[in-house]
């Protein structure tokens, strides 16, 4: 036993064992998170029974189990664990709060009633209880349980459609007749700063306006009209009784939960899924979906692209391909690596500085002095934000480049030489296209970076509930100076800024899983190409 | 290419010259852009340093003063006081004769304004304020308390002051009929109080409460009382202490008492508080800058200190000294503070000075442009203007331009004695309720946090991730490897803020709960892996059954199971030795509190996000190392683990000391993780189970909420600024070191 140990130890095997230790403890850290973060997400969209909970002081309760702890007792460490659940009680109209904490051993009795309903609402979150009755302007429609859930079935696909109708002549029609007004307004100072107060030019714009202003009463009108045909509602009771009416034009869904085939849970699962990824946040973005912050995180990344990619590639290739060695390669080389280095939040306060104040300021003095001082460009925006996120990423870009330009072997351009081509035409035909896939890499490896940071962006322009996206059907489409909202924000937001934290749990996890998602799958494609790439050049350079 | 007829071919060579003068242009013109794009990364560097630098220069440039115009008022009295609008347009003068006003435009006198609630009496003193409620001390023993109201009139687009006076009730106060001649005064907003001096020793304080009935009117409560002071020598200046209600008398010999206005009966309500330096000097101003906090003491040698009103650990509240500024070469008989800042004005009858209550810094000196007897002066309400009145009847007018006077390299980076505390602290607040707030902006408590944090995460980090690198790149088997390095690689795409978020709400809960295991983790794993290796050489069917390089197989749920047993473990301690809750114990045996987010959570976070980092780098160091140092190492008899520390180790270290500095960088700079993983409260405490706030952090929360061009907008840019400095300088070293060593493998 003994010389065994000293063995070991001479020969330093369990060394070998420790080292391999902190590998394995940075795998196992890697995989928690991923698994934490996945499985807390999935429950989500989960449909969970809806549980009728028979409490020793006599209470009742319905909901859903969301959780379960053992309850700390410091006084007495010795006695035997006691656990508590949460319960997601709903109804937050009714009790003031969505969420329970119910002891474990004080819970009699739990049943699954089959007539229990959940109703998803626009306001105050879901609603947990049972049918009573559908009515439209006083008169019955259905009673009970199984006669309501089937007309209610019938009826809030037609409401929906209806709330959709509204919302789309309230966002795109009303929208777009306040952007034009606001616009003419506008035009009007301009004038008015010029000295021009009256004439043609003045008249057409006031002409546009009351034009404007009839158009907006015909939507005010249909607006009133399509809120007018909204009158069905339904009652329902809460698990002690109270009764609870709810017009229908609330209700997004409604479902027993009980009663829910593997069938029924998947489409579920399913539709939840798709609302998250195409709907507009509600609540405070405690519920609905985060298509706005796709959109921005999306747009964002593009623009960036746009930017870093050119300049990346031009850098490259100045390193690698023109410059002589010499002091203005060695600078580039230091600023380059400096710009990997530097803190992330550093760009962004640069973009606050020169982006936002000294340029955008410049422009808004410069182009738009009708709207000061409300500033139009001279403030955060996702033009700023994706300059400033270029900036970060350029150095991803040029790295990989450069990896690529490297291993371009030196006889196919004097090969190309060699036939007469100049050297801008070799590097245009013969080099570029051999080193595309590795600036593809880099661009892909940098829009993973971009997707993924959110410091910078928090002080150049997103914002954590955007009234429009930066692009729409008002011309000129793109509106590059609006703000815009971010995956990765809207988790910090969500998950730390909100009032109803214990709500935005699920949401910040899914949120998470998503951008997790995007920015793995774009790391692993960046992998994958740039491992093929090395097995071609492999074969190539043999 | 076809075979064509002569001028065909003469023809296609004319074409050829020029489309090759045409190639050889393109290609020019492809070098410059090329070049340019080159050029365009060294400036976008120098750019963000420049900008950077640009925005919070200007918080370090010297005030500077011009003297805007001298006006000759032609007045043979003495000035008793002197004043001015808040656009430095219309001045006035108070003398014994009555309030005169003048244009600073035009440097003419304006309309006399007469005041007939004087009667035949003439002004004696005047108790000044910079808001315009002033009261004169009138040579009949009355007091008569005056509005010095500036309107303004807009007619158009142009705007013109109207001054005008409003005089209160005038209040007979010295009984006998004599002169007024030493008062001070105080408004609130029930009405207001003055003091004066009716003989040596003794003060009498009318209180004047003001009330609004229904009908719009004003009714008056007035009450007066008397104090006698245990004066030795003569009160030569009053001032009252409104936030505690008190009335401050200095002494020509040089003492400071107090009297509580409230508890007047009690002992020890008049007593003194203070002293100047010796007996013969006299107090010869005395008066509280913005917020009635800070005393400022002028005396008659010309000292200008600062003292505050505390109760430190010895019990009773006494004058402390804070700062003493420089000196005046005559007795300080003058003084007006800004309504802004914590800045105030004092001055003797040669020169005027403008200090900074908070730093204790003098910043600018005025000379009497004449070399004599400057006799009143004010401070304008924006500070921003000095008006000061000499005894030859002239007017001086200064416009001075010191927008950041509250920073100085002390306030940024060294201990002040802010008001309210108990000694000179490292402070940073910069945002508080009231405008009278006085901010407090010491980066160094941000600094301590980021480099606090960055201590914790390195010491996470950096054993993790070389123990890591050293196994994968020595004793790994080679396709393992090729799966294992690109997992660790994507470790570090995982965006901080899923770190910041995960940190904050999966891992401090659980560390919270499971505090002495998390601590006795990384013991007990190495504990449980060396036992196992040790296993390993007894038992030849172990060793049979794990193949050399494949040993992650078996160290996988190893160190799962000593993660587990030392979780077990934890909880047995705590309830056998931690008195059942690790919480209390810390408390009562440390005197330390634990925060839900701490330090340790934070490390365990940024760790996650510099580990691969220092892996990749290190790993590539040590791979890097030719391979026929390692395979002589092996010929001669030395085992792996020999080679690995003796030969590779010693190596590759410069590499592994890079990745060592470029993972501190990345440390220094992250931001999401100790914004979401900390409480962001700015304490100075190296225990792990506290929180900090980063440098980084401050930027992110603050600079959205900092108005452009403000104080705190530049000098979060000067926290930017270190930020990029600290991984400027790491990261270059870093670099440096990579390049030698890249050479010496060369060699090698």
């Amino acid at each position: 036993m003994r010389a065994a140990f000293k063995k070991v130890w001479n020969r330093g095997d369990g060394f070998i064992w420790l080292a391999g230790a902190g590998l394995s403890l940075s795998l196992i850290m890697t995989a928690a998170l991923l698994l934490a973060i996945f499985f807390n997400a999935a429950q989500f969209f989960w449909p969970g029974e809806t549980v009728k909970l028979f409490v020793e002081d006599g209470r009742a309760i319905l909901g859903e189990i969301t959780g379960r702890e053992d309850i700390p007792n410091p006084d007495n460490p010795e006695a035997p664990l006691k656990y508590r659940v949460q319960v997601k009680q709903g109804n937050r109209d009714i009790h003031g709060t969505d969420f329970l904490w119910v002891e474990e051993s004080s819970i009699k009795a739990t049943q699954l009633p089959q007539d229990a309903v959940v109703v998803e609402r626009r306001e105050w979150g879901n609603f947990y209880g049972f049918i009573k009755e559908v009515r439209d302007q006083g008169n019955v429609l259905a009673q009970g349980a199984e006669k309501g859930m089937k007309i209610l079935e019938e009826l809030i696909p037609v409401s929906n459609d209806n709330i959709n109708a509204i919302q789309k002549i309230a966002r795109k029609n009303i929208g777009a007749v306040n952007f034009y007004m606001e616009k003419n307004r506008l035009e009007l100072k301009k004038l008015k700063l010029e000295g021009i107060d009256n004439g043609k030019a003045v008249e057409k714009l006031r002409m546009e306006n009351d034009e404007l202003q009839n158009e907006y009463k015909t939507f005010e009108a249909q607006l009133a009209e399509l809120r007018k045909s909204q009158t069905a509602e339904a009652v329902f009771t809460t698990i002690n009784g109270v009764e609870k009416v709810i017009p229908l034009s609330q209700i997004i869904r409604i479902y027993s939960p009980n009663n829910f085939g593997w069938f029924d849970k998947i489409n579920f699962f399913l539709v939840k899924g798709w609302e998250f990824i195409s709907d507009e946040p509600r609540e405070a973005n405690t519920e609905g979906g985060v298509f706005p912050a796709i959109f921005g995180t999306v747009l964002m990344v593009m623009i960036m692209s746009l930017m870093a990619t050119p300049l990346g590639v031009l850098a490259a290739f100045y390193l690698r391909e023109y410059a002589r060695q010499g002091a203005m390669v060695s600078a580039v080389r230091i600023a380059v690596n400096n710009l990997a280095g530097v803190p992330s939040i550093v760009f962004g306060v640069f973009g606050v500085g020169f982006f936002i104040y000294f340029i955008g300021g410049s422009i808004d003095s410069f182009f738009f002095s009708e709207a000061l001082p409300t500033p139009t460009y001279g403030t955060g925006g996702i033009l700023w934000a994706s300059l400033t996120m270029a900036l970060l990423t350029v150095p991803v870009v040029i790295v990989s480049t450069e990896e690529g330009l490297a291993s371009v072997s030196g006889g196919i351009r004097e090969a190309s030489f060699a036939v007469g081509a100049t050297k801008f035409e070799t590097t245009w035909r013969v080099v570029l296209p051999a080193v595309m896939p590795s600036i593809l890499t880099g661009l892909i490896l940098a829009m993973a970076r971009a997707a993924g940071e959110v410091a910078p962006l928090m002080i150049t322009g997103v914002v954590k509930l955007a009234p429009t996206l930066p692009i729409d059907g008002i011309w000129p489409f793109l509106h590059l100076e609006r703000k815009f909202m971010h995956l990765g924000f809207h988790i910090y937001d969500v998950g730390f800024q909100s009032p109803n934290v214990d709500a935005a749990r699920p949401m910040v996890f899914t949120t998470t899983l998503l951008l997790i998602g995007i920015v793995l799958l774009l790391n692993f494609t960046a992998v994958i190409l740039r491992n093929r790439l090395r097995k071609k050049l492999a074969v190539s350079g043999v | 290419m076809e075979s064509g007829s002569a001028p065909d071919t003469a023809d296609r060579s004319m074409h050829s010259i020029k489309g090759l003068k045409k190639r050889l242009w393109v290609d020019r013109l492809a070098t410059n852009f090329v070049t340019l794009g080159g050029g365009v990364i060294i400036l976008a560097i120098l750019a963000i340093l420049f900008v950077i630098v640009w925005e919070f220069a200007p918080l370090f440039k010297s005030p500077k003063v011009v003297l805007e115009g001298t006006l000759d008022t032609g007045a043979t009295r003495y000035p008793l006081a002197v004043g001015m609008d808040e656009y430095r347009e219309v001045a006035y003068r108070v003398d014994g004769a009555g309030i005169q006003f003048f244009s600073l435009k035009t440097l003419k006198p304006l309309p006399a304004t007469p005041l007939p609630e004087l009667f035949k009496a003439g002004i004696t003193s005047v108790s000044p304020s910079e808001d315009g409620f002033i009261i004169l001390g009138l040579s009949d023993g009355r007091v008569l308390p005056v509005q010095v109201k500036f309107e303004n009139i807009f007619s158009g687009d142009t705007r013109t002051v109207q001054p005008k006076l409003i005089p209160g009730k005038a209040v007979l106060i010295r009984e006998d009929g004599k002169p007024v001649e030493t008062l001070t005064h105080f408004k609130s907003e029930e009405g207001y109080s003055i003091a004066v001096k009716t003989n040596g020793h003794e003060v009498a304080v009318i209180q004047v409460e003001e009330r609004r009935n229904m009908m719009g009117g004003v009714t008056q409560n007035t009450s007066k009382d008397i104090i006698s002071f245990p004066v030795k020598g003569e009160i030569s200046v009053l001032v009252f202490h409104t936030v505690e209600n008190a009335l401050m008398a200095g002494t020509t010999s040089g003492q400071i008492l107090r009297a509580d206005l409230e508890d007047r009966d009690s002992p020890g309500a008049i007593r003194n508080i203070g002293k100047t330096d010796r007996p013969e000097v006299s107090v010869t101003s005395m008066d509280f800058v913005l917020g009635d906090y800070t005393l400022v003491v002028g005396d008659s040698k010309g000292g200008v200190s600062t003292l505050q009103w505390l109760k430190l650990k010895d019990g009773k509240p006494r004058l402390h000294q804070i700062n003493n500024f420089e000196p005046h070469t005559e007795p300080t008989t003058l003084f007006s503070k800004s309504l802004r800042t914590k800045a105030f004005l004092s001055g003797a009858e040669n020169e005027i000075r403008v200090h900074y209550s908070t730093h204790g810094e003098t910043q600018i000196t005025l000379p009497h442009p004449e070399g004599q007897k400057f006799k009143a002066v004010s401070l304008s309400r924006k500070g921003d203007g000095i008006l000061a009145a000499d005894a030859h009847g002239k007017i001086y007018h200064w416009t001075m331009n010191n927008p950041y006077p509250q920073i100085t390299l002390k306030s940024v980076f060294g201990k002040i004695w802010y008001e309210g505390y108990k000694e000179p602290e490292y402070v940073w607040q910069s945002t508080g309720g009231t405008d009278e707030f006085e901010s407090k902006f010491s980066l160094v408590p941000l600094i301590f946090g980021t480099l606090k944090g960055t201590f914790y995460a390195m010491l996470f980090a950096i054993p993790i991730a070389i123990l890591g690198a050293f196994y994968t790149s020595q004793f790994m088997d080679h396709r393992l490897k090729g799966i294992i390095k690109p997992t660790i690689e994507l470790m570090a795409a995982l965006p901080s803020v899923i770190l910041g978020f995960f940190a904050a709400l999966l891992i401090a809960p659980e560390v919270e709960r499971f505090l002495p295991g998390v601590i006795m983790t990384p013991f007990v794993i190495a504990g449980v892996v060396l036992l196992a290796a040790l296993f390993y050489e007894i038992s030849d069917e172990f060793k049979a059954r794990v193949k050399t390089g494949r040993e992650i197989w078996v160290l996988v749920p190893l160190t799962l199971f000593g993660g587990a047993l030392s979780f077990y473990a934890g909880t047995l301690v705590e309830s056998s030795f931690l008195m059942g809750d690790h919480r209390t114990w810390l408390n009562e045996v440390f005197s330390v509190t634990y925060d839900q987010r701490n330090a340790l959570v934070v490390g365990l976070a940024m760790g996650f996000a510099v580990i691969p980092i220092i892996f990749t780098i290190t790993e590539d160091s040590l791979s890097n190392v030719p391979e026929h140092l390692k395979a002589s190492s092996l010929a001669l008899g030395a085992t792996p683990w020999q080679t690995a520390l003796q030969v590779i180790l010693p190596t590759a270290s410069p590499g592994i000391f890079s990745a060592i500095m470029i993972g501190f960088g990345r440390a220094v700079g992250e931001t999401m993780i100790v914004l979401m993983a900390t409480g962001n409260t700015p304490v100075m405490e190296w225990s792990m189970f506290n929180g900090f706030r980063a440098l980084s952090a401050n930027i992110a929360v603050e600079l959205p909420e900092a108005p452009e061009g403000g104080t705190l907008f530049r000098l979060l840019f000067l926290a930017a600024f270190l930020l990029f400095v600290m991984t400027f300088i790491v990261n270059t070293l870093a670099e440096l070191v990579r390049l030698r060593l890249r050479k010496r493998y060369r060699v090698l």
